[in-house]
């Protein structure tokens, strides 16, 4: 006897249904096994960027740390001998930079510029001669120190801008014995300062390390790295009532090949430039094919 | 049209089935979307952290280097501080009546302000009282001769603890800190320790968020205090307030530490009365 058109339908319908529960079943499984080894990938790979991310604010912190140790250097001799790979620099105050010179060749620059600025002309006196006091108060000078290497530096004014007296400049060696204490006098008269304006520099960079900013602008060309810039401030006096504004600017300049930082060098990557890459040169730098 | 028993109970049956594979099919879809919203997320991670790319992947790498190499410097720079804490922050015994001070170095850690600390050198033939009261911040001199004729503390002045107080201090090398911040909203504590023991744990708060900054005796180098020298004001907790309209509006009032050689007759200081 042939089974009903009916039941047969049903069954069948049945059987359908029952293995579609099945692979329903089976597949969600499967699914829910994915998803729990996706989100132990996704919570991995959420770890190592929160790291990246702890590890750089860390640096911030380990070199702010640094400049407060600087900060409490009263004389050269108390300055640390750092150690590493960086120059590290503190300027925060207008009057003195602290800095540390890794292994290699460093020259520190020093360049003082004093011109007059426009103030009120001395009634007691002709126009004439105030124009000719204000072209002699008028000039610079530069010096070029080398530095021995491994060692921290204190650069200082020489006595106080708060009375009269000659105007100049202290560089001073936590070793005494390797670098003899450099004074040099501007040769302007005795004057006191009565303000002055200051920008703060904080430095711990490689020598001659430069940026991707800069790999990109010389695509195709040579460069050379720029002298890095430690500190720059001015002081404002007066001489026979005519202003005086001298400015100050530091920077050093590094003998070594131009490098890179590893953080640059992958945005160099990014951005198609890593034919400047050269090799790995340990502690997170990386030379650079200057042509 | 007729149903019978049995048909009924057969449609019944795979109405019974059909309901979880409805539901099952739609609670599938609903896990695939989850999955493929995880293996995008994944892949854009994946992308961002250059793990496909071997190259970037080794730069990935000697990023740590850079940046965990100043770690060994840093700790040199420690090291140096401990030095010039011993250098800077020591006083030297000047005789049995006079009092010596000094600020001890501190270092400023994640941009938080370092506790203002002083080392204090009390003499064994003299009494020397340490006082706190807040005073208006303008128009008020430091001279602890006048400090000591205050009495009664301003009401309304932020502080929660108005003061006034004072404590004898024994004989003999105290640590005294002072420590504000960091600010907590509108709430910014102040604490005042002597050596491991808290004398005053305070805060201010007020209409703005408010930040403090260190205004103290310079004690850069040791300051004696032989007997027929004023024994010196120390410290002012000044509070500087920032408005919603980023104004700046200095608070008030001022909480004040001076030392003295005399009792003012003030309470003792709050947590002095709470230790054993």
């Amino acid at each position: 006897m042939m089974p009903k058109f009916a039941t047969v339908l049903f069954v069948c319908t049945l059987a359908v249904m029952i293995a579609g529960l099945g692979w329903v079943g089976m597949t969600r499984r499967s699914i829910a096994r994915d998803i729990v080894q996706l989100r132990q990938e996704l919570e991995s790979l959420h770890k190592s960027t929160r790291l990246e991310k702890t590890l750089r604010a860390q640096f911030d912190s380990d070199v702010d740390l640094i400049a407060s140790v600087f900060d409490q250097c009263r004389t050269a001799d108390d300055l640390p001998r750092l150690g590493g790979h960086r120059i590290i620099s503190n300027a925060d105050n207008g009057e003195s930079v602290a800095f540390y010179v890794p292994q290699g060749g460093h020259q520190l620059g020093v360049r003082c510029v004093w011109k007059p600025t426009a103030g009120k002309a001395n009634s007691a006196t002709s126009p004439e001669a105030d124009t000719a006091t204000a072209e002699s108060l008028a000039g610079e000078s530069t010096w070029s120190i080398p530095l021995v290497a491994e060692r921290s530096y204190l650069f200082d004014r020489v006595g106080s801008w708060n009375v009269v007296q000659p105007i100049g400049w202290k560089l001073a060696c936590d070793d005494e014995s390797s670098f003899p204490v450099r004074t040099e006098m501007l040769p302007l008269p005795p004057l006191r300062a009565n303000g002055g304006s200051w920008s703060t520099y904080r430095r711990a960079v490689f020598p001659n390390q430069v940026n991707f900013k800069v790999l990109g602008d010389a695509t195709g060309r040579a460069f050379i790295a720029s002298p890095l810039r430690l500190a720059e401030w001015s002081r404002y006096c007066r001489i026979d009532d005519v202003g005086l504004k001298i400015e100050f600017e530091l920077t050093l300049t590094s003998d070594n090949p131009p490098v890179v930082s590893a953080t640059d060098a992958e945005v160099c990557l990014i951005l198609s430039k890593g034919d400047r890459l050269g090799d790995y040169l340990g502690g997170g730098r990386y030379a650079v094919r200057t042509h | 049209m007729r149903f019978s028993i049995r048909s009924l109970l057969a449609i019944l049956l795979l109405c019974a089935i059909s309901f979880p594979l409805v539901t099952g099919i739609a609670d599938l879809r609903r896990d695939e979307e989850m999955r493929m919203q995880l293996r995008v997320e994944i892949e854009t991670l994946r992308e961002r952290m250059a793990l496909d790319d071997p190259q970037r992947r080794r730069i990935k790498q000697h990023q740590r280097d850079e940046l965990t190499s100043i770690r060994a410097v840093r700790e040199r720079a420690e090291r140096q501080f401990e030095t010039l804490q011993q250098k800077y922050g020591g006083i030297e015994i000047r005789g049995g009546d006079v009092l010596s001070l000094r600020t001890v170095p501190q270092l400023r850690r994640d941009k938080t302000q370092p506790p203002v600390v002083f080392r204090i050198r009390v003499p064994t033939d003299r009494d020397v009282w340490l006082k706190y009261a807040v005073i208006p911040a303008e128009g008020v001199s430091r001279s602890p001769d006048q400090l000591d004729d205050r009495q009664d503390p301003p009401v309304g002045s932020g502080f929660a603890h108005p003061g006034h107080y004072e404590w004898k201090l024994e004989p003999g090398e105290h640590l005294l800190a002072v420590e504000t911040g960091p600010a907590r909203g509108k709430v910014l504590p102040a604490s005042v320790r002597l050596g491991d023991k808290p004398l005053l744990e305070t805060e201010f708060s007020g209409d703005g968020i408010p930040s403090t900054g260190a205004y103290h005796i310079s004690g850069t180098k040791q300051i004696d205090y032989p007997p027929q020298r004023p024994l010196p004001w120390l410290l002012n907790i000044k509070v500087d307030l920032r408005h919603d309209d980023n104004s700046r509006q200095d608070a008030p009032f001022d909480g004040c530490l001076w030392l003295s050689d005399r009792s003012s007759g003030y309470d003792p200081f709050p947590h002095t009365m709470v230790d054993p």
